[in-house]
């Protein structure tokens, strides 16, 4: 009980975000003639924000289901980072790892990573009950938003903002320990290169870019001890 | 009938995102590489996530990026400060709405 109501704290700016971007999403499904149906199963089985706004665009554009399939790919390729941090975590979890891992969105791992140690509550719980919570949030968003979307009269701007600020302060929460800089340094700089050369495109670059910087400091570092 | 499919193929390409990182661990299970990459990478990846989610903001128009700016100084401000993700977030983005709903 604690757990849950840990998690369901934790999960609050993404509550509010997800159902109102959720609700803009299935709206917009509806608006494009797709059924209720084809709505939540994508919400259900894709669950991914940009992937699913950007797969409507592609379904209109009349995009080759393989192309399709590729941009999705590099739309969604930053997933390969989150996993990989949780993959340690993940291998105690038993068959509940595969839903963990088909779950984990930009906002789930972020707030599983930022909340890593915590006293007094059932960490595996904590990673299920949060890893639901949100997706329930993204479902029923999306369902709200099919059904009553036209009924809504009023728009909220900036809602976005929420999940920004999420990731910010996750990184602003990371760097504030010494050792965390580096990367820190080398994420930031290297994103920021990469969105100025390659705009929209930038994430795929950025991860490679990552990577390679990441591996060559950890090298270094390594050389560093052993010489000495 | 094309509709099932490019949404079963977008599903499939989401999944292989979402899994690959669990194969890979398996390959290199006996290889530090992941383990030290899984230290590092959480911090690079708000980073990423922290570019890409301002991606948007145009720093060619005032009432674009001041309303921004202002409420991320909110954020990193408090964050620094108290440690408290959720007060932060809230905090800021409540600033950020109110700035772009009544002030632009």
């Amino acid at each position: 009980m604690v757990t849950f109501r840990k998690a369901l704290m934790d999960s609050l700016p993404v509550m509010v975000a997800y159902i109102f971007l959720g609700i803009g999403y299935g709206m917009l499904m509806e608006q494009h003639g797709h059924s209720l149906l084809l709505t939540t199963s994508i919400s259900l089985f894709t669950f991914a924000g940009s992937a699913q706004f950007a797969l409507i665009g592609f379904l209109s554009a009349g995009i080759t289901p393989y192309a399709i399939f590729f941009l999705i790919l590099i739309i969604n390729a930053r997933h390969i980072f989150y996993g990989i941090s949780m993959n340690q975590e993940y291998k105690t979890m038993g068959k509940w790892k595969w839903y963990l891992y088909l779950s984990l969105t930009d906002e789930t791992f972020t707030i599983l990573k930022t909340n890593d140690h915590q006293e007094g509550i059932d960490r595996k719980k904590y990673l299920l009950f949060l890893s639901s919570l949100n997706q329930f949030y993204w479902v029923l968003g999306s369902v709200l938003g099919h059904l009553l979307g036209s009924l809504i009269p009023f728009e909220i701007k900036g809602l976005e903002f929420i999940l920004s600020a999420l990731f910010l302060s996750a990184f602003v929460l990371q760097i504030k320990k010494k050792n965390n800089r580096v990367a820190g340094a080398i994420g930031m700089v290297v994103s920021i290169v990469c969105l100025w050369l390659f705009q929209e495109n930038f994430v795929a670059f950025a991860m490679i870019g990552i990577v390679s910087l990441l591996l060559l400091n950890e090298f270094r570092a390594k050389k560093k001890v052993s010489t000495k | 009938m094309t509709t099932i499919w490019i949404v079963v193929l977008a599903s499939l390409a989401t999944v292989l995102t979402r899994i690959i990182p669990y194969f890979l661990g398996k390959r290199f299970s006996k290889n530090r590489i992941l383990d030290d990459l899984s230290k590092v990478l959480p911090t690079a990846s708000f980073a990423l996530l922290v570019v890409y989610a301002f991606q948007d903001v145009s720093l060619g128009s005032v009432s674009s990026y001041l309303p921004a700016l202002v409420s991320a100084i909110v954020v990193v401000a408090i964050s620094w400060k108290t440690e408290n993700f959720l007060l932060s977030i809230f905090v800021g983005s409540g600033i950020y709405i109110f700035i772009v709903n009544f002030m632009v």
